[in-house]
Protein backbone atom coordinates (compact mmCIF):
# COMPACT_ATOMS: atom_id res chain seq x y z
CA UNK A 1 0.00 0.00 0.00
CA UNK A 2 1.34 3.47 -0.68
CA UNK A 3 2.12 5.95 1.42
CA UNK A 4 -0.64 8.43 0.27
CA UNK A 5 -3.35 5.55 0.50
CA UNK A 6 -2.48 5.22 3.87
CA UNK A 7 -3.16 8.60 5.00
CA UNK A 8 -6.31 8.95 2.75
CA UNK A 9 -7.47 6.00 4.65
CA UNK A 10 -6.73 7.38 8.11
CA UNK A 11 -8.55 10.40 7.30
CA UNK A 12 -11.53 8.51 6.02
CA UNK A 13 -11.52 6.49 9.01
CA UNK A 14 -11.44 9.87 11.40
CA UNK A 15 -14.38 10.95 8.84
CA UNK A 16 -16.46 7.90 9.75
CA UNK A 17 -16.03 8.26 13.48
CA UNK A 18 -16.52 11.95 13.00
CA UNK A 19 -19.80 11.18 11.36
CA UNK A 20 -20.94 8.68 14.23
CA UNK A 21 -20.74 12.02 16.47
CA UNK A 22 -22.43 14.09 14.90
CA UNK A 23 -25.26 11.24 14.18
CA UNK A 24 -25.78 11.22 17.97
CA UNK A 25 -25.25 14.96 18.41
CA UNK A 26 -27.72 15.64 16.03
CA UNK A 27 -30.02 12.73 16.22
CA UNK A 28 -29.73 11.39 13.09
CA UNK A 29 -30.67 7.94 12.71
CA UNK A 30 -29.99 7.61 8.49
CA UNK A 31 -26.74 9.47 9.35
CA UNK A 32 -25.80 6.86 12.41
CA UNK A 33 -26.99 3.82 9.76
CA UNK A 34 -24.39 4.96 7.31
CA UNK A 35 -21.34 4.31 9.78
CA UNK A 36 -22.14 0.85 10.32
CA UNK A 37 -21.90 -2.19 7.95
CA UNK A 38 -25.23 -3.92 7.55
CA UNK A 39 -23.99 -6.78 9.70
CA UNK A 40 -22.14 -4.35 11.89
CA UNK A 41 -22.25 -5.49 15.93
CA UNK A 42 -21.37 -2.95 19.09
CA UNK A 43 -21.29 -3.61 22.83
CA UNK A 44 -21.57 -0.77 24.84
CA UNK A 45 -21.91 -2.59 27.99
CA UNK A 46 -24.90 -4.98 27.99
CA UNK A 47 -23.74 -7.62 25.28
CA UNK A 48 -22.96 -7.54 21.83
CA UNK A 49 -26.22 -6.43 19.62
CA UNK A 50 -27.16 -5.25 15.95
CA UNK A 51 -25.74 -1.73 15.43
CA UNK A 52 -28.92 -0.79 13.12
CA UNK A 53 -30.93 -2.22 15.92
CA UNK A 54 -28.43 -0.03 18.60
CA UNK A 55 -28.55 2.77 16.52
CA UNK A 56 -33.14 2.82 16.58
CA UNK A 57 -32.77 2.68 20.26
CA UNK A 58 -30.28 5.28 20.92
CA UNK A 59 -31.47 7.67 18.84
CA UNK A 60 -34.95 7.32 20.77
CA UNK A 61 -33.07 7.91 23.92
CA UNK A 62 -31.30 10.44 23.09
CA UNK A 63 -34.57 12.54 21.79
CA UNK A 64 -35.39 12.59 25.49
CA UNK A 65 -32.23 14.37 26.83
CA UNK A 66 -32.14 17.92 26.14
CA UNK A 67 -28.39 18.16 23.99
CA UNK A 68 -25.69 16.04 23.90
CA UNK A 69 -21.94 16.84 22.58
CA UNK A 70 -19.36 14.38 21.77
CA UNK A 71 -16.16 15.64 21.70
CA UNK A 72 -13.38 13.41 19.94
CA UNK A 73 -10.02 13.57 20.69
CA UNK A 74 -6.78 11.42 20.15
CA UNK A 75 -7.43 8.41 17.38
CA UNK A 76 -4.75 5.62 17.14
CA UNK A 77 -5.54 3.45 13.94
CA UNK A 78 -3.62 0.48 12.40
CA UNK A 79 -4.43 0.07 9.03
CA UNK A 80 -3.72 -3.31 7.15
CA UNK A 81 -4.96 -3.89 3.96
CA UNK A 82 -9.30 -3.13 3.67
CA UNK A 83 -9.32 -3.76 7.50
CA UNK A 84 -7.94 -1.25 10.34
CA UNK A 85 -8.30 -1.17 14.09
CA UNK A 86 -8.87 2.04 15.92
CA UNK A 87 -9.26 3.26 19.74
CA UNK A 88 -10.30 6.87 19.73
CA UNK A 89 -10.73 9.12 22.76
CA UNK A 90 -14.20 10.87 23.56
CA UNK A 91 -15.34 13.31 26.19
CA UNK A 92 -19.37 13.20 26.04
CA UNK A 93 -21.66 15.77 27.45
CA UNK A 94 -25.39 15.45 28.19
CA UNK A 95 -27.68 17.39 29.73
CA UNK A 96 -30.60 15.27 30.70
CA UNK A 97 -34.14 16.79 32.27
CA UNK A 98 -34.64 15.63 35.70
CA UNK A 99 -37.34 16.10 38.49
CA UNK A 100 -34.96 18.54 40.35
CA UNK A 101 -34.40 20.74 36.83
CA UNK A 102 -31.66 19.27 34.45
CA UNK A 103 -28.68 17.51 35.10
CA UNK A 104 -25.43 17.25 33.48
CA UNK A 105 -23.92 14.24 32.57
CA UNK A 106 -19.96 13.75 31.63
CA UNK A 107 -18.68 10.75 30.52
CA UNK A 108 -15.02 9.88 29.17
CA UNK A 109 -14.04 6.67 27.45
CA UNK A 110 -13.08 5.43 24.17
CA UNK A 111 -14.59 3.48 21.20
CA UNK A 112 -12.62 0.50 20.05
CA UNK A 113 -13.30 -0.63 16.31
CA UNK A 114 -12.88 -2.52 13.72
CA UNK A 115 -13.52 -1.01 10.21
CA UNK A 116 -13.26 -2.66 6.95
CA UNK A 117 -13.13 -0.55 3.36
CA UNK A 118 -15.42 -1.94 1.15
CA UNK A 119 -15.52 -0.94 -2.54
CA UNK A 120 -13.44 1.99 -1.25
CA UNK A 121 -15.76 3.03 1.17
CA UNK A 122 -14.68 2.50 5.33
CA UNK A 123 -17.64 2.13 7.44
CA UNK A 124 -17.43 0.28 11.34
CA UNK A 125 -17.71 -3.12 11.10
CA UNK A 126 -17.53 -3.91 15.22
CA UNK A 127 -17.43 -1.55 18.09
CA UNK A 128 -16.98 -1.83 22.13
CA UNK A 129 -17.07 0.91 24.31
CA UNK A 130 -14.66 1.82 26.95
CA UNK A 131 -15.61 3.85 30.10
CA UNK A 132 -13.23 5.66 31.56
CA UNK A 133 -14.58 8.38 33.82
CA UNK A 134 -17.84 10.21 34.11
CA UNK A 135 -19.27 13.60 36.13
CA UNK A 136 -22.76 14.22 37.48
CA UNK A 137 -24.50 17.33 38.80
CA UNK A 138 -27.21 19.79 38.66
CA UNK A 139 -26.81 21.24 34.90
CA UNK A 140 -25.45 24.85 35.31
CA UNK A 141 -26.00 25.36 31.77
CA UNK A 142 -27.29 29.02 31.78
CA UNK A 143 -27.93 31.54 28.35
CA UNK A 144 -28.20 34.94 30.09
CA UNK A 145 -25.26 36.95 31.38
CA UNK A 146 -23.13 39.51 29.28
CA UNK A 147 -21.15 36.16 27.89
CA UNK A 148 -23.71 33.41 27.27
CA UNK A 149 -26.56 36.38 26.33
CA UNK A 150 -24.53 37.03 23.25
CA UNK A 151 -24.16 33.31 22.35
CA UNK A 152 -27.25 33.50 20.58
CA UNK A 153 -26.94 30.87 17.59
CA UNK A 154 -27.33 27.14 19.91
CA UNK A 155 -26.97 23.74 18.37
CA UNK A 156 -30.41 21.56 18.05
CA UNK A 157 -31.01 18.53 16.48
CA UNK A 158 -31.50 17.87 13.05
CA UNK A 159 -33.47 19.26 11.50
CA UNK A 160 -33.52 22.23 13.03
CA UNK A 161 -29.92 22.45 13.57
CA UNK A 162 -28.66 25.67 12.02
CA UNK A 163 -26.13 22.98 10.43
CA UNK A 164 -29.16 21.94 8.16
CA UNK A 165 -31.38 25.13 7.99
CA UNK A 166 -28.44 27.38 7.34
CA UNK A 167 -29.87 29.75 9.78
CA UNK B 1 -4.91 17.19 -12.97
CA UNK B 2 -4.13 13.34 -13.14
CA UNK B 3 -6.15 11.74 -11.10
CA UNK B 4 -3.35 10.67 -8.65
CA UNK B 5 -2.26 14.98 -8.38
CA UNK B 6 -5.74 15.23 -7.78
CA UNK B 7 -6.03 13.01 -4.49
CA UNK B 8 -2.65 14.07 -2.94
CA UNK B 9 -4.12 17.95 -3.78
CA UNK B 10 -7.07 16.70 -1.53
CA UNK B 11 -4.87 15.42 1.07
CA UNK B 12 -2.92 18.38 1.41
CA UNK B 13 -5.90 21.17 1.57
CA UNK B 14 -7.38 18.48 4.34
CA UNK B 15 -4.37 19.07 5.93
CA UNK B 16 -4.60 23.05 5.13
CA UNK B 17 -7.95 23.56 6.39
CA UNK B 18 -7.53 21.51 9.55
CA UNK B 19 -4.55 24.09 10.15
CA UNK B 20 -6.86 27.33 9.89
CA UNK B 21 -9.00 25.72 12.61
CA UNK B 22 -6.09 25.22 14.66
CA UNK B 23 -4.30 28.77 14.26
CA UNK B 24 -7.79 30.48 14.71
CA UNK B 25 -7.76 28.98 18.34
CA UNK B 26 -3.82 29.36 18.97
CA UNK B 27 -4.53 33.41 18.28
CA UNK B 28 -7.71 33.34 20.56
CA UNK B 29 -5.39 31.78 23.55
CA UNK B 30 -2.47 33.89 22.92
CA UNK B 31 -4.65 36.90 22.19
CA UNK B 32 -2.53 37.51 19.29
CA UNK B 33 -5.35 38.52 17.39
CA UNK B 34 -3.39 39.62 14.04
CA UNK B 35 -2.47 35.34 13.88
CA UNK B 36 -6.62 34.71 14.26
CA UNK B 37 -7.23 37.32 11.87
CA UNK B 38 -4.57 35.56 9.05
CA UNK B 39 -6.88 32.77 8.57
CA UNK B 40 -9.93 34.38 7.30
CA UNK B 41 -10.24 36.00 3.42
CA UNK B 42 -10.20 39.93 4.38
CA UNK B 43 -14.26 39.67 2.84
CA UNK B 44 -14.76 36.79 5.23
CA UNK B 45 -18.08 37.12 6.98
CA UNK B 46 -18.94 35.39 10.36
CA UNK B 47 -21.85 34.97 12.73
CA UNK B 48 -21.45 34.83 16.34
CA UNK B 49 -24.92 35.51 17.24
CA UNK B 50 -26.20 38.64 18.57
CA UNK B 51 -22.62 39.23 20.16
CA UNK B 52 -21.22 40.00 16.30
CA UNK B 53 -22.76 39.25 12.83
CA UNK B 54 -20.75 40.69 9.86
CA UNK B 55 -17.42 41.74 8.39
CA UNK B 56 -13.83 39.67 10.19
CA UNK B 57 -12.55 42.86 11.36
CA UNK B 58 -16.01 43.87 12.94
CA UNK B 59 -15.15 39.85 14.74
CA UNK B 60 -11.76 40.64 15.64
CA UNK B 61 -12.47 43.69 17.58
CA UNK B 62 -15.20 42.38 19.34
CA UNK B 63 -13.21 39.42 19.75
CA UNK B 64 -10.29 41.13 21.77
CA UNK B 65 -12.95 42.94 23.59
CA UNK B 66 -14.46 39.64 25.03
CA UNK B 67 -11.01 37.71 25.03
CA UNK B 68 -9.15 40.95 26.62
CA UNK B 69 -11.27 40.79 29.74
CA UNK B 70 -10.47 37.16 30.49
CA UNK B 71 -7.52 36.06 32.54
CA UNK B 72 -6.86 33.18 30.73
CA UNK B 73 -8.67 31.34 27.73
CA UNK B 74 -8.02 27.27 26.32
CA UNK B 75 -9.87 26.41 23.24
CA UNK B 76 -10.12 22.42 22.52
CA UNK B 77 -10.65 21.37 19.04
CA UNK B 78 -12.32 17.83 18.48
CA UNK B 79 -13.20 16.40 15.57
CA UNK B 80 -13.16 18.27 12.18
CA UNK B 81 -15.42 17.40 9.18
CA UNK B 82 -14.77 18.63 6.01
CA UNK B 83 -16.81 18.12 2.50
CA UNK B 84 -15.34 19.37 -0.84
CA UNK B 85 -17.44 20.61 -3.73
CA UNK B 86 -14.56 21.16 -6.33
CA UNK B 87 -11.11 21.60 -5.79
CA UNK B 88 -11.52 25.33 -4.55
CA UNK B 89 -14.11 24.97 -2.28
CA UNK B 90 -15.22 23.26 0.70
CA UNK B 91 -17.68 23.70 3.85
CA UNK B 92 -16.84 22.16 7.56
CA UNK B 93 -17.91 21.39 11.28
CA UNK B 94 -14.93 21.84 13.62
CA UNK B 95 -16.07 20.78 17.35
CA UNK B 96 -14.89 23.08 20.37
CA UNK B 97 -14.92 23.14 24.25
CA UNK B 98 -13.46 26.31 25.28
CA UNK B 99 -12.53 27.20 28.70
CA UNK B 100 -12.59 31.22 30.08
CA UNK B 101 -11.27 32.38 33.45
CA UNK B 102 -13.86 35.22 34.26
CA UNK B 103 -13.89 37.83 37.22
CA UNK B 104 -18.14 37.60 38.10
CA UNK B 105 -19.23 40.12 41.22
CA UNK B 106 -15.53 39.20 42.87
CA UNK B 107 -14.80 36.14 42.27
CA UNK B 108 -13.18 33.84 39.94
CA UNK B 109 -15.31 31.66 37.70
CA UNK B 110 -15.02 29.29 34.92
CA UNK B 111 -16.69 29.52 31.97
CA UNK B 112 -17.27 26.78 29.29
CA UNK B 113 -18.85 26.98 26.29
CA UNK B 114 -18.53 24.03 23.85
CA UNK B 115 -19.89 23.75 20.26
CA UNK B 116 -19.27 24.04 16.44
CA UNK B 117 -18.15 25.89 14.29
CA UNK B 118 -19.69 25.74 10.69
CA UNK B 119 -17.51 27.04 7.88
CA UNK B 120 -17.08 27.60 4.27
CA UNK B 121 -13.97 27.10 2.91
CA UNK B 122 -12.20 29.01 -0.48
CA UNK B 123 -8.82 28.12 -2.19
CA UNK B 124 -8.31 31.50 -4.00
CA UNK B 125 -4.47 32.26 -5.26
CA UNK B 126 -3.44 28.99 -4.23
CA UNK B 127 -4.56 29.80 -0.52
CA UNK B 128 -7.07 28.29 1.63
CA UNK B 129 -9.05 30.32 3.88
CA UNK B 130 -12.21 30.47 5.94
CA UNK B 131 -14.69 33.09 3.92
CA UNK B 132 -17.57 32.35 6.27
CA UNK B 133 -17.59 31.30 9.90
CA UNK B 134 -20.36 30.60 11.79
CA UNK B 135 -20.30 29.63 16.30
CA UNK B 136 -22.92 27.81 17.29
CA UNK B 137 -23.37 26.57 20.88
CA UNK B 138 -24.29 23.48 22.43
CA UNK B 139 -23.49 23.73 25.82
CA UNK B 140 -21.97 26.21 28.58
CA UNK B 141 -21.23 25.90 31.94
CA UNK B 142 -20.14 27.96 34.53
CA UNK B 143 -18.23 26.93 37.76
CA UNK B 144 -16.39 28.97 40.65
CA UNK B 145 -13.11 28.28 40.27
CA UNK B 146 -11.52 25.04 41.85
CA UNK B 147 -7.83 24.78 40.70
CA UNK B 148 -5.91 25.11 43.88
CA UNK B 149 -4.44 22.05 43.32
CA UNK B 150 -2.21 22.81 40.86
CA UNK B 151 -2.10 26.43 41.53
CA UNK B 152 -0.17 26.32 44.67
CA UNK B 153 2.41 23.79 43.61
CA UNK B 154 5.45 26.20 43.35
CA UNK B 155 7.05 26.43 39.62
CA UNK B 156 4.13 25.04 37.99
CA UNK B 157 4.63 26.06 34.42
CA UNK B 158 1.63 27.81 33.43
CA UNK B 159 0.56 28.84 30.32
CA UNK B 160 -0.25 32.78 29.19
CA UNK B 161 -0.62 35.17 26.51
CA UNK B 162 1.91 35.97 23.73
CA UNK B 163 4.95 37.06 23.88
CA UNK B 164 5.50 35.55 27.30
CA UNK B 165 4.18 31.95 26.71
CA UNK B 166 6.80 29.84 25.99
CA UNK B 167 5.13 28.76 22.64
CA UNK B 168 6.29 31.99 21.43
CA UNK B 169 9.86 32.28 22.78
CA UNK B 170 11.24 30.67 19.50
CA UNK B 171 14.86 31.31 20.70
CA UNK B 172 14.47 29.37 23.87
CA UNK B 173 12.83 26.61 22.19
CA UNK B 174 15.47 26.00 19.73
CA UNK B 175 18.10 25.13 22.18
CA UNK B 176 15.56 23.60 25.05
CA UNK C 1 16.71 1.79 -0.47
CA UNK C 2 13.11 2.72 -1.56
CA UNK C 3 12.30 5.56 -4.16
CA UNK C 4 12.13 8.50 -2.55
CA UNK C 5 8.21 9.81 -2.27
CA UNK C 6 6.95 12.99 -3.58
CA UNK C 7 7.93 15.66 -0.97
CA UNK C 8 4.52 16.91 -0.76
CA UNK C 9 3.47 13.08 0.51
CA UNK C 10 6.45 12.93 2.66
CA UNK C 11 5.58 16.03 4.47
CA UNK C 12 1.95 15.10 5.34
CA UNK C 13 3.73 11.84 6.47
CA UNK C 14 6.22 13.61 8.85
CA UNK C 15 3.01 15.68 10.58
CA UNK C 16 1.10 12.40 10.65
CA UNK C 17 4.00 11.06 12.46
CA UNK C 18 4.54 13.56 15.00
CA UNK C 19 0.84 13.45 15.73
CA UNK C 20 0.93 10.11 16.17
CA UNK C 21 3.48 10.45 18.58
CA UNK C 22 1.19 12.64 20.64
CA UNK C 23 -1.29 10.19 20.88
CA UNK C 24 0.91 7.59 21.61
CA UNK C 25 1.90 9.40 24.35
CA UNK C 26 -1.50 9.89 25.84
CA UNK C 27 -2.15 6.02 25.62
CA UNK C 28 1.02 4.97 27.54
CA UNK C 29 0.14 7.37 29.97
CA UNK C 30 -3.61 6.40 30.53
CA UNK C 31 -2.68 2.92 30.20
CA UNK C 32 0.40 3.55 32.45
CA UNK C 33 2.63 1.86 29.64
CA UNK C 34 5.97 2.54 31.13
CA UNK C 35 7.70 0.76 27.79
CA UNK C 36 5.48 2.62 25.09
CA UNK C 37 5.64 5.84 26.98
CA UNK C 38 9.91 5.17 26.57
CA UNK C 39 9.42 4.27 23.10
CA UNK C 40 7.98 7.96 21.47
CA UNK C 41 11.32 9.71 23.22
CA UNK C 42 14.74 9.40 22.25
CA UNK C 43 17.05 7.92 24.07
CA UNK C 44 18.59 11.34 25.38
CA UNK C 45 15.32 13.20 24.91
CA UNK C 46 14.39 15.47 27.92
CA UNK C 47 10.98 16.42 29.76
CA UNK C 48 9.96 19.23 31.36
CA UNK C 49 6.86 19.02 33.66
CA UNK C 50 7.54 22.15 35.63
CA UNK C 51 7.26 19.70 38.79
CA UNK C 52 9.63 17.37 36.96
CA UNK C 53 12.86 18.44 34.63
CA UNK C 54 15.32 15.97 33.46
CA UNK C 55 15.93 13.22 31.21
CA UNK C 56 12.95 11.67 29.30
CA UNK C 57 14.43 7.95 30.77
CA UNK C 58 14.59 9.53 34.69
CA UNK C 59 10.56 11.03 33.43
CA UNK C 60 9.31 7.85 33.09
CA UNK C 61 10.14 6.43 36.21
CA UNK C 62 9.04 9.45 37.69
CA UNK C 63 5.80 9.24 35.98
CA UNK C 64 4.80 6.23 36.90
CA UNK C 65 5.11 6.58 40.31
CA UNK C 66 3.03 10.04 39.91
CA UNK C 67 0.53 7.75 38.40
CA UNK C 68 0.32 5.00 40.64
CA UNK C 69 -0.84 7.56 43.09
CA UNK C 70 -4.05 7.94 41.37
CA UNK C 71 -7.16 6.03 40.61
CA UNK C 72 -7.33 6.17 36.93
CA UNK C 73 -6.70 9.35 33.99
CA UNK C 74 -7.44 10.15 30.40
CA UNK C 75 -5.85 12.44 28.36
CA UNK C 76 -7.83 14.08 25.54
CA UNK C 77 -5.99 15.93 22.94
CA UNK C 78 -6.90 18.17 20.54
CA UNK C 79 -6.00 20.74 18.48
CA UNK C 80 -2.13 20.19 17.09
CA UNK C 81 -0.45 22.35 15.03
CA UNK C 82 3.36 21.43 13.60
CA UNK C 83 5.75 22.99 11.82
CA UNK C 84 8.19 21.12 9.86
CA UNK C 85 11.96 21.83 9.68
CA UNK C 86 14.00 19.06 7.69
CA UNK C 87 14.64 16.78 10.47
CA UNK C 88 13.08 19.02 13.23
CA UNK C 89 9.50 19.54 13.89
CA UNK C 90 7.98 21.30 16.43
CA UNK C 91 4.19 20.69 17.89
CA UNK C 92 1.62 22.33 20.10
CA UNK C 93 -0.80 20.22 21.14
CA UNK C 94 -3.91 21.18 23.04
CA UNK C 95 -4.90 18.64 26.05
CA UNK C 96 -7.67 17.97 28.84
CA UNK C 97 -6.37 16.21 30.83
CA UNK C 98 -8.89 14.26 33.80
CA UNK C 99 -7.80 12.62 36.81
CA UNK C 100 -9.35 10.71 39.90
CA UNK C 101 -7.03 10.60 43.13
CA UNK C 102 -7.61 8.57 45.96
CA UNK C 103 -8.42 10.34 49.25
CA UNK C 104 -9.69 9.27 52.61
CA UNK C 105 -12.60 11.42 52.28
CA UNK C 106 -13.56 9.78 49.21
CA UNK C 107 -12.30 10.26 45.66
CA UNK C 108 -11.44 13.78 43.50
CA UNK C 109 -12.10 14.65 40.27
CA UNK C 110 -9.49 16.82 39.14
CA UNK C 111 -9.01 18.45 35.30
CA UNK C 112 -6.00 19.96 34.22
CA UNK C 113 -5.62 21.46 30.52
CA UNK C 114 -2.95 22.61 28.78
CA UNK C 115 -1.04 22.22 25.75
CA UNK C 116 2.49 20.23 25.36
CA UNK C 117 5.23 22.01 23.57
CA UNK C 118 7.20 19.35 21.78
CA UNK C 119 10.04 19.02 19.83
CA UNK C 120 10.41 16.34 17.48
CA UNK C 121 13.54 15.12 15.78
CA UNK C 122 13.58 12.13 12.36
CA UNK C 123 17.27 10.45 13.02
CA UNK C 124 17.60 7.10 10.98
CA UNK C 125 14.08 7.57 9.58
CA UNK C 126 12.35 7.53 12.57
CA UNK C 127 10.48 10.56 14.22
CA UNK C 128 10.23 10.73 17.86
CA UNK C 129 9.96 13.12 21.22
CA UNK C 130 13.36 15.13 21.67
CA UNK C 131 12.40 17.28 24.09
CA UNK C 132 8.69 17.43 25.80
CA UNK C 133 7.35 20.90 28.08
CA UNK C 134 4.40 20.59 29.71
CA UNK C 135 2.17 24.09 29.76
CA UNK C 136 -0.57 24.26 31.83
CA UNK C 137 -3.47 26.45 30.47
CA UNK C 138 -6.76 25.33 33.43
CA UNK C 139 -7.41 23.04 36.42
CA UNK C 140 -10.34 22.09 38.39
CA UNK C 141 -11.13 19.72 40.97
CA UNK C 142 -13.85 19.01 43.04
CA UNK C 143 -15.24 15.70 44.41
CA UNK C 144 -15.91 12.84 42.49
CA UNK C 145 -19.40 12.15 41.25
CA UNK C 146 -18.91 9.48 39.61
CA UNK C 147 -22.13 6.25 39.90
CA UNK C 148 -20.46 3.31 38.06
CA UNK C 149 -20.67 0.72 39.96
CA UNK C 150 -17.79 -1.10 38.81
CA UNK C 151 -17.89 -4.28 40.64
CA UNK C 152 -21.84 -4.68 39.71
CA UNK C 153 -21.68 -3.57 35.92
CA UNK C 154 -19.93 -6.83 34.96
CA UNK C 155 -20.43 -7.24 31.31
CA UNK C 156 -19.53 -3.10 30.89
CA UNK C 157 -16.19 -2.46 29.68
CA UNK C 158 -14.37 -0.19 31.99
CA UNK C 159 -10.55 1.33 31.52
CA UNK C 160 -7.63 -0.29 32.65
CA UNK C 161 -3.96 0.00 33.69
CA UNK C 162 -2.18 -2.18 32.07
CA UNK C 163 -2.79 -5.31 29.61
CA UNK C 164 -6.24 -5.79 31.43
CA UNK C 165 -7.46 -2.52 29.42
CA UNK C 166 -9.61 -4.17 26.52
CA UNK C 167 -7.40 -1.94 23.79
CA UNK C 168 -4.44 -4.25 24.30
CA UNK C 169 -6.81 -7.01 23.10
CA UNK C 170 -8.02 -4.78 20.98
CA UNK C 171 -5.06 -4.47 19.37
CA UNK C 172 -3.57 -7.83 19.33
CA UNK C 173 -0.58 -6.81 21.68
CA UNK C 174 -2.35 -8.74 25.33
Amino acid sequence: MSARELLADRLAIADVLARYARAIDRCDLPLLQSVWWPEALCDYGSGPMPAGDWSEATIAALRQMLRTQHFLGNMLVEIEGDGATAETYCRAYHEVPGPEGAQEMEVGGRYLDRLEKREGAWRILHRRYVMDWNRNGPSTCRWDGPLYGTLTRRGARAPDDPLHTGA
Amino acid sequence: MTDLAARLDRLESRNAIHDLASTYMRGLDRLDLSLTRSVFHDDATTDYGEGWRGDVDGFIAFAHEVLSRHAANHHMIGQVRIEFEGDDLAFGEVYFQAFHRVEEEGEPKDFFVAGRYVDRYERRSGVWKIAHRSELVDWVRTEPAADEILSRQPGFPMGTRAPQDLSCRRAELRTR
Amino acid sequence: MAEPLDPRVQALLDREACRDLVHRLARGIDRCDAELVRSVFHPDATDDHGLFRGTAAAFVPWVMEVLAGMVRTQHVIGNILIELDGDVARGESYFVAHHVLPGEAGETFMVAAGRYLDRFTRRNGTWKIAHRHAVYDWSSSAPSTDIWDRARLADHAFGARGPADPSYAHFGAG
